[in-house]
């Protein structure tokens, strides 16, 4: 840190000699406002001391400009539109040093007192409002953090914490300052064509609830550090959300969900292919309404790629994501589940034929784009190709700049979403699922169907697609979880939606109201075959369990590559629900022609 | 406002004190909303957590003679000003009218939703709710009216009077309120709280008026109607929202200003916040 400090200092004095006269900061020269304004105010800020307390040590400022258009629409007519712009800002302050700070406590992320910094920056480009804003945040921040790194010491002094971790580790500057992109959204013909999408639910009588959303997102992330990162770029996405739930005649309810991602709206596959997608969702609804009740199931289990890859996304992913425990005070419970694979590393959690690897430099995948592309974190730290699995073996975590486990102390560039206690949350860009020894995807449903026969099993069970993301309720969700709970399972597991038996003569039969049983990492030992095929699994992840559509505070995209997989042995139980009746009188006529 | 706020910056912090006072009209607004109103909405008078203040006091009197109070959610407008309790409709579908709920000083009915009471079993256009809530009996344009009308000047003088026959060092003037709040219910005091912003003392030797801060308007209702003395002959308004069981809902509160013969101001609960450790940026 000293090196760099002094090659800013150096390239300010020349600037100062060049012009004649004191401007504050190296930042002064840049031309955009914003950045300018956060260079600026942030070299003021190393200035924050109170006497006698720690002294301040890295500042961090993040502003996040946002421009959204969505629409919703609901069985073809418009629902509800929303234009909205707005510009974050988060401001970071740490005090200490790089060994012990003010983050990893319980009360880390708490600011006491009055706030009087609003959470937003105006959207005008004002540089004196930008500043005056930012000065009240790092005050704020850094008053928090003097009174977190106080009682974190004091909670320490009651509690004997062998091998502590560092609090942060260090990470080489980055300077990108990469042009700002907009471009212009056809506002009008994205409703017109989430209308039409919509109304496709008129014509299948047993979806009760649908509906279907664009939303088309253009941001410019900027990001100053007091270590000599200054970074600008721009991050757009656009997805299609379509969901529907329907009844079974026994009141159990039904549904699927669908999210279709693009960086940018005219990245969305054309109107035929998603009114293919949408029909398709209709069909799965209509057809799980009247599909039986899946039974308890413990046998060979067939996942097609896209079921795998969102498998491998929600269990191997988010346990991948280890975060650091804080430090709590006595009495006081964290809120905090640690990854099942953490005291895992090394061994073995995959067959060794198979690999794990995260790579956000790619960009596509035989053609299609991959979405969790990325060249910085939200750190500021570029990704690099990471192999986290190797023949089987766990050989790494993905990492932000905050130390989670010893060994693994640095960051290697995955800090996607905010986190707790002062951290970033982790998260993946695109994880590679590759397997060594495969078949062919067509020769997968024929091996489950002799695994079944050997074993003298009446069906083999085949799941195409899970709840990942999920578009549970938040009442589904809290079920899940405390079911999962209860039957000793370490961290809840999505529901499957699309299962099917598979009968020795290949025929399939879809069943509903099934979940998976003590599924786990664990499990992941037991696959037993994989496909030369591979499929590209592209989604919005989120720092919400399940990454619950449309919930949490933070979104990554993500995807996930990977090929069929089949399980040795699996689980299924039926999902108990409270079931309610069916609606009393039938549905309206739906159809145009019907109505007044 | 920015002159009155660097005003307060500077204003001395009063301690608890009880004595004369002046409510400005909006300020008696808010007095008479929470002391008053809220305890004559029906639904209360029914529900045996409530403190029923006036349940049976319908048909005997409950202010000074000199007042009577109109609940008149017809009224679009008082001068030039609207007013944030008319409407044509309540949000059960009754046609709004005016209800005299105190005439000279005797209570007379209470706010109606369309359910009933013992006594008076139809709506009087008051069922009100936010959007998405359970219709309660609310107020809509509360006004009052006094018989007992003297001039702003006059009333002044009278508070310096007030002030001396009491023996106190000075006397309040509540200028502007930004609201209040109260508790109906039983397990609570029956107490409200009125919250000013603008305060000034008001001293009997003909000293100036010195703006102060720090303070909030506190009482029991039923002593506190005991204690008004006269009223102001110019009507003023508080518009505002009014939060209770059905929600936000916006109202207004007319009233002239009061001079009450005693009022108890409590202390603000109030931040002990370190002002920022840097100067404000001015760039360059």
């Amino acid at each position: 840190m000293t090196r760099i400090r002094t090659a800013r200092l150096a390239a300010a004095a020349f600037w100062i000699a060049a012009a004649g006269f004191l401007l504050p900061g190296a930042g002064a020269q840049n031309p955009d406002p914003m950045l300018r304004a956060m260079q600026d105010e942030l070299e003021r800020s190393r200035k924050l001391h109170i006497e006698s307390l720690d002294p301040l040590y890295f500042i961090e400022y993040r502003v996040e400009d946002s421009k959204v258009f969505s629409a919703t629409a609901n069985l073809g007519a418009l629902v509800s539109t929303d234009e909205s712009e707005t510009r974050t800002p988060l401001v970071r302050v740490r005090v200490g040093n790089y060994d012990f700070d003010n983050s990893d406590h319980i009360y880390s992320d708490v600011s006491g007192g009055t706030r009087y910094d609003p959470n937003q920056l105006s959207i005008d480009n004002n540089y004196l409002a930008f500043r005056h804003v930012l000065w009240l945040a790092t005050d704020r921040t850094f008053k928090s953090a003097e009174d977190a790194i106080a009682r974190k010491r004091s909670a320490l002094k009651n509690m004997n914490v062998p091998d502590r971790l560092p609090d942060f580790s260090k990470a080489a500057p980055v300077e990108a300052v990469l042009p700002v992109r907009t471009s212009a959204v056809d506002q009008k013909s994205w409703k017109d064509r989430v209308v039409k999408l919509s109304a496709i639910f008129s014509g299948y009588p047993q979806v009760l609830q649908s509906g279907a959303e664009i939303r088309i997102s253009q941001s410019t992330n900027y990001l100053v550090n007091s270590e000599g990162t200054v970074e600008r770029n721009s991050e757009d996405l656009a997805y299609l959300r379509v969901e529907a739930r329907g009844l079974a005649p026994d009141g159990t309810s039904v549904r699927d969900a669908a999210m279709i991602q693009a960086f940018d709206a005219g990245g969305l596959p054309g109107e035929a292919e998603l009114r293919r997608q949408v029909t398709e969702l209709a069909e799965h609804v209509a057809a799980l309404a009247q599909a039986p009740a899946g039974e308890a199931y413990d046998g060979p289990m067939l996942f097609e790629a896209t079921a795998a890859a969102q498998l491998f996304g929600q269990v191997l992913g988010d346990n991948l994501k280890v975060t650091r425990k804080p430090i709590t005070e006595p009495g006081r419970t964290a809120p905090y589940v640690p990854s099942e694979l953490e005291s895992r590393i090394e061994s073995r959690i995959l067959p060794e034929w198979m690999d794990v690897t995260d790579d956000p430099s790619q960009t596509q995948f035989r053609g299609q784009t991959l979405l969790g592309h990325y060249v910085y974190d939200i750190e500021g730290v570029a990704p690099q190709p990471l192999t986290l699995v190797e023949k089987g073996l766990l050989k790494s975590f993905l990492l932000t700049r905050t130390p989670a486990l010893k060994g693994f102390e640095s960051s290697n560039g995955h800090a996607r979403m905010t986190g707790g206690f002062g951290a970033r949350a982790p998260g993946f860009g695109n994880l590679f699922i590759r397997a060594s020894q495969t078949m062919p995807a067509a020769d997968m449903k024929k091996t489950l169907i002799d695994m079944c026969q050997q074993r003298k099993k009446p069906y083999g069970i085949l799941v195409r697609k899970l709840d990942y993301p999920s578009s549970a309720s938040v009442a589904e969700f809290r079920r899940i979880a405390s079911g999962s709970a209860q039957s000793g399972g370490a961290r809840p597991v999505v529901l499957p939606l699309l299962v099917y038996k598979v009968y020795p003569d290949g025929k399939e039969e879809l069943v509903r109201s099934v979940r998976f049983r003590d599924l786990s990492t664990k499990s992941f030992k037991d696959i037993v075959a994989a496909s030369a095929e591979s499929s590209v699994f592209n989604f919005v992840d989120n720092n919400a369990p399940f990454a619950l559509m449309g919930a949490g505070s933070y979104t990554a995209s993500s995807s996930v590559i990977a090929p069929a997989i089949l399980f040795d042995e699996l689980e299924l139980a039926p999902v108990e629900e409270e079931v309610s009746k069916p609606p009393i009188v039938p549905a309206p006529p739906l159809s145009a022609n019907s109505g007044s | 406002m920015g002159s009155t706020l660097t005003g307060l910056l500077h204003a001395p912090v009063v301690e608890p004190f009880v004595g004369p006072a002046i409510l400005s009209g909006p300020a008696a607004g808010v007095f008479f909303h929470e002391i008053f109103g809220h305890r004559v909405e029906g639904h209360r008078q029914k529900d045996e957590t409530e403190g029923q203040t006036f349940a049976k006091a319908v048909g005997t009197p409950v202010l000074p003679d000199f007042l009577s109070v109109v609940f008149d959610p017809t009224r679009k407008r008082i001068g030039s000003t609207d007013l944030n309790g008319y409407y044509s409709y309540d949000d059960e579908g009754v046609k709004a009218r005016p209800i005299t709920v105190v005439d000279n000083g005797i209570l007379k009915a209470f706010l109606m939703s369309r359910s009933p009471i013992q006594g008076f079993e139809h709506s009087n256009g008051h069922g009100r709710r936010q959007p998405g809530l359970e219709v309660v009996s609310r107020q809509s344009n509360l006004i009052v009216e006094s018989k007992k009308q003297v001039s702003e000047k006059v009333l002044r003088d009278m508070l310096i009077a007030e002030i001396k026959r009491q023996n106190k060092p000075y006397g309040l003037y509540f200028e502007q309120v930004t609201g209040g709040y109260t508790l109906t219910q039983r397990r609570g005091l029956q107490a409200f709280t009125v919250i000013p912003l603008v305060v000034y003392r008001v001293y009997p030797d003909g000293r100036p008026d010195e703006l102060v801060r720090g303070v909030d308007i506190v009482g029991t209702p039923l002593a506190s109607f005991a204690k008004i003395l006269a009223t102001s002959d110019q009507q003023a308004v508080f518009n505002g929202y009014c939060g209770a069981e059905s929600g936000q809902v916006p109202v207004s509160a007319v009233s002239p200003a009061l001079l009450v013969s005693e009022i108890e101001i409590q202390k603000k609960e109030q931040a002990v916040d370190r002002p920022p450790l840097l100067e404000r940026p001015t760039g360059q």
